[in-house]
Formats: structure tokens, sequence, C-alpha cells
């Protein structure tokens, strides 16, 4: 093959397999996996201005994570998401490439991929940021500047303030560039005949030297921080107590590359070189589809798709997909049943959805971080300071410190529904310096300090009317309590009323059920509700006689003659098989009172 | 080249000009400016960083004339706020001493300059200590995020870590103590997977495990006796509960708490029986400046949570004698808040042994969420005590220090928005009266309300503290030192 045809062929080779890479990411984050794009928006609050830059550049690796921040504030929209982690994705193929083809020459380099499809496959998992496949391209286009350099001692200046530069600015890919910049070094020295081999010595080692030793530095003189992190930096890794192998994997793979491609081209003919790049693009080919396929989180994604209806208020959606696919994850149960006591429907449709008692809160746990959405039914019933402490609690408690802009606009919120308006205004101030609730932070500060726009508001308004109006000591465990106080103080709170008769009826309360019952007039049901009948036409069943006070409540026909249907199934085995009951009656209730429930109260 | 210098030199020298608009106030009120930070008519020690400030409400500029004594002016004049010179600032402090500096303000409104009426800055000669150590933290309810101990120059603006618990990742770092302003001998306590007591004494750090078989906790509130010997701390078993009604948030208390003496030199703790009652809640101990006296709070123990608020904290008094490490056996109640309904909180001796700081709150001792909390001051010679009505105000003071020369005290206060503590500090006169206290300035007046962390447990030290974080990092790493115990 002639050396132009070699080169056209290569070119068109590099392109095509980019493009191909680059539409997959894109197709794979924007369809498959969208729902972790917006949560990451979410999770972290980019303000416009000058100090929050300064903040960023007063620790090593600040940079990275302010240019991470950036990007992702965009992620609202999940197709810029895509477009971003694809293009960042695509970068590191593309420049690993360009090292390679730099070093050796007029090749296909399939193995410039396994940098890409690598970090590819540590977003997956939300711990890794964006910021560090950011800074990990911005160091390969750092080695890519540095091997451009012809004149030696210029190169090697250059190596070693890219190398300071780089660790302040990017943390730990600064050590890609140094083992990248050392790789080449040997490789330039030991590839071309007569160069002096002690010099190539002398620059890896001084390379290695002061990337050891600037860390030190710092750590001793500069910030407050661990070795660990004043190595790696927080910007690669939410958790700040591990670093990762597979980041590190990541950091020496391109001198690994580098001196791989070296070992290929000297042992290697160029037809059994291409033999070894097709057997090569095969296996990763197969990778690329196995990963893709098991290595994303499908159940988180699930979950975070609910929280982001949530977060959408798009109860109706909730319903929808609950009702294509039931789902089973915390997040998605307490979504549904929220989504079900917003339109009023918890009262009619609970049992279609194998409903447990644990499916209304998310249990307050003093470890790890306090789920978002944990504060959403507390806020939406009333409970306006226990949904502000978790909103806080969420603010505080993301792993990497940052604050997550979901929960610093609710913490407001509960601020503005309870009059603390100083302390509303603090955080409006903060959403004010963002890009994507400016206009809702602006509209916000019209309402400090005004009870009465405030009270007129449709949402702050009601909420602060369920507000309890007797003090009490909230406790996880009695959760009842607290709903009957809500009831206590505004009789007519109907999502209140929907979960507290729910969990009588889940814990098979009927007692309790029939106590509660007489609220339903004050909740403007267009009909007396299909759970509240079916429980009613059990009690009966119950009873030598139905109570006067209980006749009022209509029961429908239907009901009595699929109950009789019921009872008829029931003592024909039914009772002990409740595969049989559940095709035909498996969304009453009274499945759920014989068959379901039993191990949690 | 010598060119373009030059006139980028004369537009800048030009824009400064223009800058300066001479005022010529189209209106004069009769009225103070409402300022922020508050400083109109407060006092300063003469080292005090230089107070910038705003004026509440919009303007398009602001303009300051501060006179002092011998003809000593500065002029200020910006778009934001007025940002004085430091060096300036400083001079004009030095030769105001025992006297007062005018301060007139205006403000350019869209239809011209607005001038209030002059106000004074009362410069004291009691100088005060070299800076403050704080503890940074938001005022969140379980959990906590980022957090560290930092030291303040209150000369001049400059902050610096002390410890931050990026360094021990997932801990909480708290309760910071220097005896008598001392940088030299430090306590402080980081809890978490890796936790313990940081005891620094001169020259050595050490980690000590303050849980003994016969405490109920670990060490938890810190006092230094004045000799360096011993310590005082408590062992609390403390709960918080979450208030669901609206203006009420946290409520921290103990279920059983002692007081204990830590011999240093011995690595002991020395119990009591009069200081680890079953019956009695004792907490927040302190050396009386002799060294003779441990003062704490009492209240009977009770049901918790569901009797909190019945629990009542008065002003104990026990007998201690330095050369033995002996505590005596008879209580005497210094203060009976029980008596008046109120719970007593966070006791404070001024160093020259006058008086006694204390927070006065409804019940508990956990005065920082408790709106109604409010300083104290008794007069150990007479027992008279009285609020501190002049540093009071209608939101939570709560934990306060005393200078090292006992005329000025720091606190921590709640007052700018009901939740943010920030430090206040005050002056005292020989007479026991307060002057009205002052916001800790900031370089930037609006810094306060960009920041989201509270300023707790603020201590005066009288000159700054060289913590080694890798020292601490080291020890983190060990086991770290038993402490024993004896009675």
């Amino acid at each position: 093959m002639s050396w132009s045809m070699a080169k056209t062929r290569s070119k068109i080779l590099i392109t095509l397999t980019g493009v191909l890479f680059f539409v997959i990411c894109l197709l794979f984050w924007g369809v498959f996996y969208p729902d972790h794009l917006v949560q990451k928006e979410q999770m972290q609050m980019f303000l416009w201005g000058l100090d929050y830059l300064q903040e960023h550049l007063a620790f090593q690796g600040g940079f990275s994570m302010y240019l991470g921040e950036f990007l992702i504030q965009f992620f609202c929209f999940p197709w810029v998401g895509a477009l971003v982690v694809g293009s960042i994705l695509f970068l590191l193929y593309f420049l690993m490439q360009f090292i390679l083809s730099k070093l050796f020459p007029n090749r296909f380099y399939v193995l410039s991929f396994l940098p890409a499809i690598g970090y590819c496959f540590l977003l997956f998992n939300d711990y890794y940021t964006i910021s560090g496949a950011l800074s990990v391209a911005l160091s390969l286009a750092g080695v890519v500047w540095y091997i451009r350099i012809e004149n030696t001692k210029a190169r090697i200046l250059a190596g070693f303030i890219m190398l300071m530069v780089f660790y302040w600015l990017l943390g730990g890919a600064y050590l890609l560039f140094v083992s990248s910049a050392a790789a080449s070094e040997f490789v330039r020295v030991f590839r071309t005949p007569g160069k002096r081999t002690s010099q190539a010595y002398w620059v890896v080692s001084g390379y290695l030297f002061f990337g050891g030793l600037i860390p030190l530095i710092v750590h001793r003189f500069l910030v407050v921080d661990t070795f660990l992190q004043c190595y790696f930096s927080p910007a690669y890794y939410q958790f700040r107590l591990v670093f990762p192998g597979f980041l590190v994997l990541m950091f020496v793979a391109p001198a690994m590359l580098i001196f791989l491609q070296w070992i290929i081209d000297g042992l290697l003919s160029e037809k059994s070189g291409w033999t070894l790049q097709v057997g090569l693009s095969i296996l990763l080919i197969g990778f690329c589809g196995y990963g893709f396929y098991f290595f994303p989180d499908w159940h988180e994604e699930t979950e975070m798709k609910y929280d982001n209806l949530v977060y959408r208020k798009d109860w109706n959606e909730i319903i929808r997909q609950a009702r294509q696919n039931q789902p089973s994850g915390q997040k998605s149960r307490v979504a549904l049943m929220l989504a079900l006591g917003q339109t009023g429907q918890l009262s009619s449709q609970l049992f279609l959805f194998d409903p447990k008692p644990s499916d209304f809160f998310i249990p307050y746990e003093v470890r790890g971080m306090a789920p978002i959405i944990a504060n959403e039914p507390y806020y939406w019933l009333g409970l306006i300071n226990f949904s502000q402490m978790l909103a806080m609690e969420s603010i505080e408690s993301t792993p990497d410190g940052r604050m997550p802009v979901r929960a610093v606009k609710r913490y407001a919120e509960t601020c503005m529904i309870t009059g603390q308006y100083q302390v509303a205004s603090r955080f409006l101030r903060l959403l004010q310096k963002t890009l994507f609730y400016r206009h809702w932070a602006n509209a916000a500060m019209e309402y400090l300090n005004q009870d009465d726009k405030v009270d007129a508001h449709p949402e702050w308004g009601v909420l602060r009317r369920r507000q309890v109006k007797d003090d009490f000591y909230f406790k996880f465990d009695q959760r009842d309590l607290a709903l009957t106080c809500l009831l206590r103080s505004d009789p007519a709170n109907r999502l209140a009323f929907e979960y507290r008769v729910s969990s009588s009826l889940l814990k098979k309360d009927l007692d309790e059920f029939l106590e509660f019952l007489p609220l339903v007039r004050n909740m403007d049901y267009p009909q007396f509700p299909l759970v509240f009948q079916e429980a009613l036409a059990y009690i009966e069943t119950l009873l030598p006689q139905m109570p006067a006070d209980l006749l009022q409540y209509p029961v429908d026909d239907q009901v009595h003659q699929r109950l009789t249907r019921y009872a008829g199934l029931f003592n024909q085995g039914g009772n002990k098989d409740a595969g049989l009951m559940k095709p035909d009656f498996g969304n009453t209730y009274w499945y759920y009172v014989h068959f379901s429930g039993n191990d949690e109260k | 080249m010598r060119k373009a210098v030059l006139y980028l030199l004369s537009i800048a020298l030009l824009s400064m000009v223009a800058c300066n608009e001479t005022v010529v106030p189209k209106t004069v009120r009769k009225e103070k400016p409402v300022l922020f930070p508050d400083y109109v008519g407060v006092t300063v020690p003469a080292t005090i960083a230089p107070l910038n400030f705003k004026v509440q409400g919009e303007y398009q500029a602001i303009d300051a004339l501060l006179e002092g004594k011998n003809n000593q002016i500065i002029h200020v004049q910006d778009k934001d706020f007025v940002h004085i010179d430091p060096v300036k600032w400083a001079r004009l402090l030095n030769e105001s001493k025992g006297d007062s500096l005018r301060i007139t303000v205006s403000v350019k409104q869209a239809d011209g300059w607005v001038q209030f009426a002059p106000f004074a800055v009362h410069v004291s000669d009691v100088p005060i200590d070299y800076g403050l150590v704080y503890r940074l933290i938001a005022p969140g309810y379980e959990v906590y995020s980022k957090m560290g101990i930092y030291q303040r120059d209150m000369s001049s603006f400059t902050q610096t870590p002390i410890l931050e618990n990026t360094l021990i990742p997932g801990s909480c770092i708290n309760c910071h103590s220097f005896r008598l302003a001392n940088p030299d001998d430090m306590s402080l306590h980081i809890r978490g997977q890796k936790g313990g007591t940081i005891l620094k004494t001169s020259g050595t750090v050490k980690l000590l495990n303050t849980k003994t078989k016969q405490t109920i906790s670990n060490f938890v509130y810190p006092f230094w006796h004045p000799s360096g010997k011993y310590m005082a701390y408590s062992v609390n078993n403390t709960h918080q509960v979450f208030h669901e009604a609206k203006g009420e948030r946290v409520e921290v208390g103990d279920a059983a708490s002692d007081v204990i003496v830590y011999d240093i030199a011995k690595n002991e703790a020395i119990g009591s029986p009069v200081l680890m009652q079953d019956s009695v809640f004792e907490t927040l101990p302190t050396f009386s400046p002799d060294g003779r006296s441990l003062y704490f709070c009492a209240a009977k123990a009770k049901k918790m949570p569901v009797e909190y608020k019945e629990v009542k904290y008065n002003l104990c008094r026990v007998l201690f004698d330095p050369e033995t490490g002996t505590i005596g056996n008879t209580i005497d109640t210094l203060f009976n808040a029980t008596a008046i309904g109120k719970s007593v909180a966070f006791p404070r001796p001024s160093p020259d042994g006058k008086y006694i700081m204390f927070t006065l709150i409804d019940y508990g001792n956990f005065s920082i969420w408790h709106k109604e909390a409010d300083l104290y001051l008794l007069d150990v010679r007479t027992g008279e005590c009285r609020p501190v009505s002049e540093a009071n105000s209608d939101q939570t003071e709560s934990y306060h220090s005393w200078s090292s020369n006992s005329r000025w005290f720091v606190f921590s206060s709640r007052r700018i928005d009901g939740l943010y503590t920030r430090p206040f500090i005050a002056f005292l006169d020989e007479n026991g009266k307060a002057g009205k206290p002052f916001l800790l300035p900031q370089a930037d007046p609006d810094y306060y309300e960009r920041l989201l962390f509270s300023f707790n447990v603020p201590e005066f030290v009288s000159a700054p503290v060289d913590l080694n974080t890798s020292t601490i990092e080291r020890l983190m790493a060990t086991p770290g030192e038993n402490v024993g115990f004896r009675k």
C-alpha cells in the first residue's frame, strides 16, 4: 500500500469511527440516560460572577470543577447534556488519536478509543464527575501541545510550566500530563538513533520528582486537605475519602498507550499491525456493547425519572408511567403516592399499585445523602418545618459539598411560607446569580416581607394555611400523629387526609379509618372514593348490622356485587391461594387485607 | 509606548477625579443613616479593621467623611459601600484613641445628594486581643458538610483556617477552647469515624480518647483551668428533636450529663459524686479566674424530650483545689434561675474575676435555638445580676467570650436574620456598663449576606494559633491516648 493511500485510509477510518462513537454517546445519554444528566444539574449550583470563580481558583482542581459546573448548568436540557458528554468523550478519543498519530505517523489507532470508552463507562456512575472527564481532555490537549513543540529546551520548559499550571487548575489530571510527557520523551529519544538517552532520563526524572513534590508543598503550605486530595483533588470523584483505581488508570492510560503503540510499531510489520488493529476493533466493539448494556444503573435511571417528574410537578405523567410499568424503588414509590395524593386519586386508585405503608415517605437517616425528594411529601402536606429541615439536610449532605440548586430553591420556598423572609432573601440572592433560576428568584423576591402577597400565592399561600397550629416534636415513626395534627389545623387538607386514611387502611386499622372518614365531606371528591367504598363494604361483612352513621356513605352496587364474587372465590379455596384471587381482585382493598402487607406494618 | 502609558495614566487619573464628585447635598436629613453593619454610636478598639459599611436602601453613590482627632480626615466616595483605606484608618484610630470619630454620610439619589446627620464612633483606648477564633458551620440539623475552625486577625480582614474537616472527611470539628486566650494551649474535638480530642499544650499536640467506663460520653464542653494543669469538661448524652410549629426549629437537650475535671499531666478524668448525680443534669463547666472554684449549670433531671421545657439550669459552684486536684463536696447556687422560671447557659467568668456573664433562656441549655436567649451579667462581689440590655436584641444572643483584659466581650447573635449567627463585639466600662456592640467588620459589608455559615463559639486569642495540620493528620491515623479516670 502506498504512503498516500495509507494516510487517506487512516483519515477516513479515524473520522468515521470518531463520528460514530460521538453519535452513539449522544444517543445513549440523550435517549436512554437523560435523567442522570438532569439530576446532575439539580445537584449543583453554578453562580455567575467573579467571586464564584475566585472561590474555585483557591484550591487545586477548582478550575476544573468550575468548568464542569458551568457546563452542567445546561443539563436541565438533557439533549444539551448529551451533547456536552458526547463532545467531551469524542475529544478524549480525538486527542489521544492525535497524540499517537504524532508520535507514530500514518496509522489507524484503535487503542486511542480506550480512554474515551473507559471514561464513558465511568460516567454511568454519578460519583464520577463531568469535570473529571473534561480535565482529562484538557490535560490530553496539553500533551498534544507539548509534543508539537520541536525545540527540546522550549518543550521541557513548557512541560514544567504546564505541570504546575495543570496541577492547580485541573488537579489529578496533571499526572496524566506528567506521565504522557515523560512517555513521549522516552519514545522520542529511543526512536531517534544517536539521541542522548541520558537527557531523557533526566527530563523524566525531573517530571516525576516535581510531579510528586508539588502536592506535598501544597499540602504543607497552601491548603488544609488530605494528602490524597492534594494529589488528586476533589474534581474527579465525589467521595473524598477514597480515590478509585479506575481514575488512576485513566491518568496513566495515555502513557501506557504510547508505550504499547511503540511496542506494536517496533515488533509488528505493517500488515500484522493492521491485523492486530482489526482484532482489537472487534474486541472493543464487543466490550462497548457489553458495557453500554450492563454498566449503566438502569434502576437508578428509573428512580431519577420519577424524581425529576416530581420536581416538574408532573403528577399525571408519574401516574401514566406507573400504569405502564409499576415502579419498585423507594423514590419512585414515594413519587407515585405523592402524585396520586396530589391528584386526589389515592382514595380511588391506591390498590392498583400494590401499595405498602413504607411507600409514602423516605426514612430519615443520618448517613449518606438525604435524597432531595425526601422533603417533597412533607412540603406538599404542609409540614413545612420538616420539609425545610430535609432540604437543608440535602444541602449539607451532598458527598462533594456542593449546593444542590433544587434543595436551595426548596429551602427558599419553605422560608417564604414560614415568613422567614430575611433567610429566604439570602438564598434567593444566590439563585439570582444562576442562569436558569434567576427569573424565578426575581419573581420570588417580590414576595419578601409581604404576608398578604404570600397568602395569595397559589402554592405558598395554600401551604402556609396547611401548616400545623400546635407545636409538636416530629418523629419519623410517628408520622400518623403529624398527619392528624395537619388535619386538626386544616380539616380540608386533602393530601393529609388521603395520606392519613391510606395509612389506616394499609395498617388494616378499620377503627382508625372510620374515625377519619367523616372528614371526607370537606374534600370535594366528585364521587365517594372507590377505596373507601371497598373498605365500607368489607366492614359491613364484619358487623352484624351496619351502624346508621355509616349507611350515609354511598357504596355502589357494583362494589357489593364484586365483594360477593370475591367472597365466593375466597371461600372456594381462594383463601389459601393468592394467585387465584389476584387476577380478578388484586386491585381491591379486600385482597390487600387478606393477602398483602402482612409482613410490613 | 511611553505615550500610551501616559495616555492610560491620564485616563485613570481623570476617571478617579470623576469618581470623587463634590457632594452638594440637595437634602439634609436630621436622622442618622441606617447602616449595615450598624456602626452608629458603637465603641471600637483602636486596632480594629476598617468599619466598611453601606447605607440601607438604594442609591447611586455613597460618600463618607470620617473626622478624627488632630484634624485626621478620611474621605471616601464609592458606588456600593464605604471602603476605607486600612492604612489611613489605622492612623485615624490611633490619633483618636479615647475620643470619637465623627462620620458624615451622604448618598446620591436620582434627584441629588442626601446627607444624613453625623454620627459618632467611639474609639476606646482599652486594647483588645489580637484576634478571634470561631467555627464556621451551616446552621443545619443532623448532618453537616464543610466546616472548619478559623482565626481572624481583628486589625485586618485576614481569615485563615486552623483546621477544616476536609482534612478529616466526614468529621465534625467542635468546641475549640483556649486557656486565657493563649493560642499555645488549645483543646478541640473531632467527631466521626476517626475522632478524639486534640489537646495542644505548650509545644505538644496529643490525640485523646476521652470516653471512659465511668463517664457517659466523650468529653464535650471544655474550659481551661487558669494554671493550664486542668481542664473542666462536661460529658453529655445529647439528643436533638425538631419542632413542627412555625417559628421554632430545633431543640437540643441532654438525657443525662455530668461534669469532670481532666488532669492533663496524669491524663486522668477526675470525677466527683457531687458533679455526677443521676438526679441532676450538670453541664457547661468553667473555672473561676483564681482557679479555686468550678462554676457549672445544674438542673433537676427530667424525662427527655417529653419534659424538656421543665429543665431549668441554675448557676452553681463547687470548690476546687488545684494543688491536689480535689473537688469540693458542697454545691452553692450562685444564680437561681429556676426561681424565675428561667435557665442558665454558658457561664463565663471575666478574667479579672469581677463578673460572670451567662445566657438566660426559658428552658434547657442549648440557647442558640432560643429566640428569647439574652446575655446577663452577674456581679460576683455584690451578687447583683442584670440583663446586658446594651448588647441584647429581640433575637438570640448566645455564646460569649471575654477578652483577656475583661474589657471586651464577643458574643454570637442571630439579630440580623434570625438564623445565621454573627459575631458581635462590645466594650465594657469600669462600671460594668456595655457599649453598643459592633459586628466584626469585613472588607465587603455584603460578606455576611453571602456567607451561608454561622459563626460558632467565637473566642478571643492573644496571638495567631499555629496548629500543624500534618501533625493532626498523622495523629488521626493513630489510636490516640486513652484517658483514665479517678475519683
